[in-house]
């Protein structure tokens, strides 16, 4: 049967890309460049890329082939803003936005996302690991894969980002 | 072996991510150490909490826009294979297109060895119903997940999409108004859900995902300006400023309508380069004070949109004096002819700190007749990108951009490139008679679609330069809300790009910002000022049509550009001065004659206004340097102004500009006007300098600036009605009423 011959075709791909990981990739890239239309552009532009791929060259690792490129075009789009407001001037400016006070932005946040909210105190590289980890569903090995580094480097920072939150999730309770 | 809970394999372990190999060698370990039992309870714990947290996180979706381009991207492509591969890539894409657009029921995968499209679209239709039973097991579940989804509003279909979408956006919308009748401040999603499930009759998945909705908006809002904040390592001050909005915020909560709260719950993603007031300054330490003019006008609409939309105070780095000043026109006469502006001088006492004076320096540039404006070669480059497809931005812009072309005549040149969405060239130039065929095409934009690195800029200036009118009026007109991503990367590279096309090409830039929570302000400005242009927020269509086609002369026509002010006082009667805004237009005072130094242009008809504060000679200034060499009787008044030529007059003002069509080498024309003060008081003054000097009064009070003395609202509206002359457009009464209702605002905070 043609299921069993082609189990990867094109559109299984693309298929399997959206409903597995849509919205992974959107919070995932969400957590890299901080805004969520812009989060959803590059969720966009990976899946167009995917359209321009050999479903058998990416099928089997799927999951990390996204995240990879999903990832890459974050940090693309963050160097070039960083560019952007690096731009030398004469005067002094600083750049920020006019978000509200994330103080109060965590009292009124429900006590539920309380984790997310301490995962983003963690340093970079253990927010994005653990993110991978349990919104990716990935292994360490995936992991390693997408970030660059190695496995029992993943391994360390999933330790202690973990270790971290654990001290964060009982100040909390006390 | 001892090992402590420092070890990596502690969690590697609970995670299940040790081989069997790894895992034995572990356990041994784990005997050796039955205190670390505990600790990987503990993290067994810790991990159980944020999988809950994770899982419980409800499904993000792309917009509809996003879809929609993927689904035409497959349409794209599917009218013009060429090769095999690409056939049987696309045959794939066109079945799942079918199938989706059928029934949302999967059942291609039969059908994939098949290349004839257009029987494959056919068939899968008529096979989906039936397709499901030949499939394998594991298959099917996936399937019935898809399915699942479908119903849920997370498939490919469109309909189904914005079906499901505007039920869910209403029903939110709905039920943050209700939640908030109870529950005032707090925008708590739980509650606001659970009195959403009495409003929604229709389907309990849409409920489960609607509440999912809300709790994932409230977590990632605390999640980015968590975060932001982190990455951007903020000054104490902006803290103080951003705890200031989270309780205007709160306040929005309490009392307004629904539209303001789902505004609110937009992430904000707004930036603005920070400003500082100028300091007053002694003329004995800098007689001269030197400025670049501007005819920006976007501060002023922005804050407009702060408070009459958001009913909120604007962020005080969004406030630009000289932006609101100039917002309004001024009845100053076109009195010259040997230069393309006039200047009129105006002092009196200040409305709000006794004893002090203002002085108001007025240019009015010459004016054209409609018929007379020379011809224009324009090209505009449109954002397209999916944050575009908000009401207030592309649709706003096309319309501005429509009432625009409705003014065009056959001598005019019009271009029309994007920058995302699709590829560069959307119109190749035409003449402005062609009005139904350029109409047409930008009805025919639409936002969503990945960056298009290529496109852009360049073209756009390549094209304004092909189709380059002498003696006529070149201009790029770059219309977007905030991102950049025209292709050039680097923003330094793009302002040598903007600046050196302005100078060598003669082709001129104009921005034109718009919607709400993306806007890059400062960036934007940026651009304008290099480009030899001017920025605009368009926050209305009203605005727009005032940008557009009211001010279309002077918007489009320069007729003096690197207009540069420089102010000479006379110490014997100024003890300190101040210029009021213009924090990002000071020059130094060596530039002023340096015809290479860029600085602002002005159209034709504009009125531009600057103010000065000035305190009077001997009155303390806090800002004075004592140096302990200095021996102390030079502090002595004769001392003091002993090299001073003796002189009644208060100022001088120089004005030096370049034609437009002057080359960055050629030098400059210069003249000068003196002024002597007469004395008067405020309120003898003309109507255009109370109307300004409530201007600046508002805006100084915005920004909560340490110069703003006894300003008070009444104060500004005590000025602006008394000031409010002919007010030919109404913009003047629109302004009071802006004050009114900042004061509303800032009297409910009490």
């Amino acid at each position: 049967m043609a299921k069993s011959e082609h189990p990867n075709d094109q559109d299984e791909l693309i298929k399997r890309a959206i409903n597995e990981y849509e919205s992974a990739l959107i919070n995932y890239a969400k957590s890299i460049i901080r805004d969520s239309e812009k989060a959803k552009d590059v969720v966009q532009e990976t899946l167009i890329k995917l359209y321009q791929q050999e479903p058998e060259k990416v099928s089997k690792s799927l999951k990390s082939w996204l995240f990879t490129v999903c990832r890459n075009r974050c940090f693309d789009i963050i160097r070039k803003e960083k560019r952007m407001t690096n731009m030398d001037d004469n005067k002094v400016e600083i750049i920020h936005d006019t978000a509200d006070d994330p103080g109060k932005a965590a009292e009124r946040s429900d006590q539920r996302n309380q984790i997310l909210g301490f995962l983003d105190k963690l340093p970079d590289n253990q927010k994005e690991v653990i993110r991978l980890k349990f919104e990716g569903d990935m292994s360490y090995k995936e992991i390693s894969q997408v970030t660059n580094l190695s496995v029992s480097n993943v391994g360390f920072l999933i330790h202690a980002g973990i270790k971290r939150l654990r001290g964060m999730l009982t100040d909390q309770t006390i | 072996m001892k090992i402590n809970s420092e070890d990596p394999r502690l969690t590697a372990y609970a995670l299940g991510e040790l081989d069997q190999k790894e895992v034995e060698e572990f356990e041994k370990i784990l005997v050796e150490n039955p205190e670390l039992k505990l600790e990987i309870e503990s993290i067994n714990d810790t991990i159980d909490s944020i999988k809950k947290e994770f899982d419980n996180l409800p499904k993000e979706e792309l917009s509809d826009e996003q879809k929609e381009s993927l689904l035409s991207r497959n349409k794209i492509i599917n009218t013009s294979p060429t090769t095999f591969s690409i056939i049987s890539r696309w045959t794939g894409i066109s079945a799942a297109a079918a199938c989706f657009i059928g029934m949302g029921i999967i059942g291609f995968d039969s059908l994939k060895n098949n290349t004839k499209q257009e029987s494959l679209t056919d068939a899968a239709d008529e096979r989906s119903s039936e397709m499901p039973t030949q499939s394998l097991g594991k298959v099917d579940e996936k399937k019935s997940a898809l399915k699942d989804t479908n119903n849920q509003g997370l498939s490919l279909r469109p309909e189904a999409i914005l079906d499901n979408n505007r039920e869910a956006k209403e029903n939110k919308n709905r039920s943050f108004n209700r939640s908030l009748a109870k529950k005032q401040s707090k925008a708590v999603p739980q509650p606001a859900a659970s009195i959403a499930a009495n409003t929604i009759s229709t389907n309990s998945k849409d409920f489960e995902a609607l509440k999912g909705k809300q709790k994932v908006e409230s977590g990632l809002r605390y999640f980015s300006k968590e975060s932001i904040e982190k990455s951007e390592g903020r000054s104490a001050r902006q803290e103080k400023l951003n705890f200031e909005y989270s309780e205007e915020l709160q306040l929005g909560a309490d009392d307004f309508s629904e539209i303001e709260l789902s505004k609110e719950a937009e992430t904000n993603n707004e930036q603005y380069g920070a400003y500082y007031d100028t300091p007053f300054v002694s003329p004995l330490q800098a007689p001269l004070s030197t400025f670049a003019i501007d005819v920006d006008t976007a501060s002023y609409s922005n804050v407009r949109r702060y408070l009459g939309r958001r009913n909120q105070l604007p962020p005080q780095d969004a406030v630009r004096v000289e932006e609101m000043i100039n917002y309004f026109d001024y009845d100053y006469r076109f009195t010259g002819d040997k230069h393309p502006f006039s200047v009129h001088l105006e002092t009196a006492s200040s409305p709000w700190k006794a004893g002090n004076r203002i002085v108001r320096i007025g240019l009015k540039a010459k004016e054209l007749s409609a018929n007379k404006r020379p011809p224009s070669n324009l090209i505009f480059l449109i954002d397209c990108s999916g944050s575009m497809g908000n009401k207030d931005k592309l649709p706003l812009l096309k319309e501005s951009c429509i009432a625009l072309v409705e003014n065009l005549t056959e001598d005019d040149r019009i271009g029309i490139v994007t920058y995302a969405g699709g590829a560069g060239i959307e119109l190749d130039p035409v003449h402005g008679d062609q009005k139904e065929e350029i109409i047409k095409v930008i009805n025919g934009l639409r936002s969503g679609g990945s960056t298009n690195g290529e496109g852009g800029i360049r073209i756009a200036y390549d094209l304004a330069k092909k189709n380059f009118i002498k003696d006529g009026t070149n201009r790029i007109i770059i219309a977007t809300d905030g991102d950049f991503n025209v292709g050039i990367s680097d923003r330094s590279q793009l302002i040598k790009l903007v600046k050196g096309r302005a100078d060598k090409d003669n082709i001129y830039l104009t921005a034109l910002g718009f919607g709400e929570g993306n806007i890059k302000d400062h960036n934007l400005e940026q651009i304008a000022n290099n480009g030899n242009g001017e920025y605009y927020y368009i926050d209305s269509f009203k605005e727009g049509k005032r940008v557009l086609v009211d001010k279309m002369n002077s918007t489009l026509v320069t007729i003096a550009k690197d207009v540069k002010i420089q102010v000479d006082f006379n110490p014997r009667k100024v003890g300190s001065y101040r210029l009021i805004g213009y924090a990002n237009r000071k020059m130094k005072a060596e530039d002023f004659r340096n015809d290479e130094k860029d600085a602002g242009e002005i159209g034709a008809g504009h009125t531009i206004t600057a103010l000065y504060e000035i305190t009077p000679p001997g009155a303390g200034n806090q800002n004075e340097v004592k140096s302990k060499y200095r021996k102390p009787d030079n502090e002595k008044i004769e001392n003091k102004y002993s090299n001073l030529i003796d002189s009644d007059e208060l100022l001088t003002v120089f004005l030096r500009y370049k034609n437009p069509e002057d080359k960055i080498e050629d030098s400059a024309n210069e003249f000068i006007v003196p002024l002597t003060d007469s004395g008067k008081a405020w309120e003898e003054s003309s109507d255009d300098f109370r109307f300004a000097s409530s201007v600046a009064g508002f805006g100084m009070l915005l920004r909560n600036s340490k110069y703003a003395g006894d300003i008070n609202c009444e104060l500004i509206l005590e000025l602006a009605s008394e000031g409010i002359g002919k007010d030919k457009n109404g913009l003047r009464k629109e302004f009071i009423e802006l004050v009114n209702k900042a004061k509303a605002i800032k009297d409910s905070r009490k």
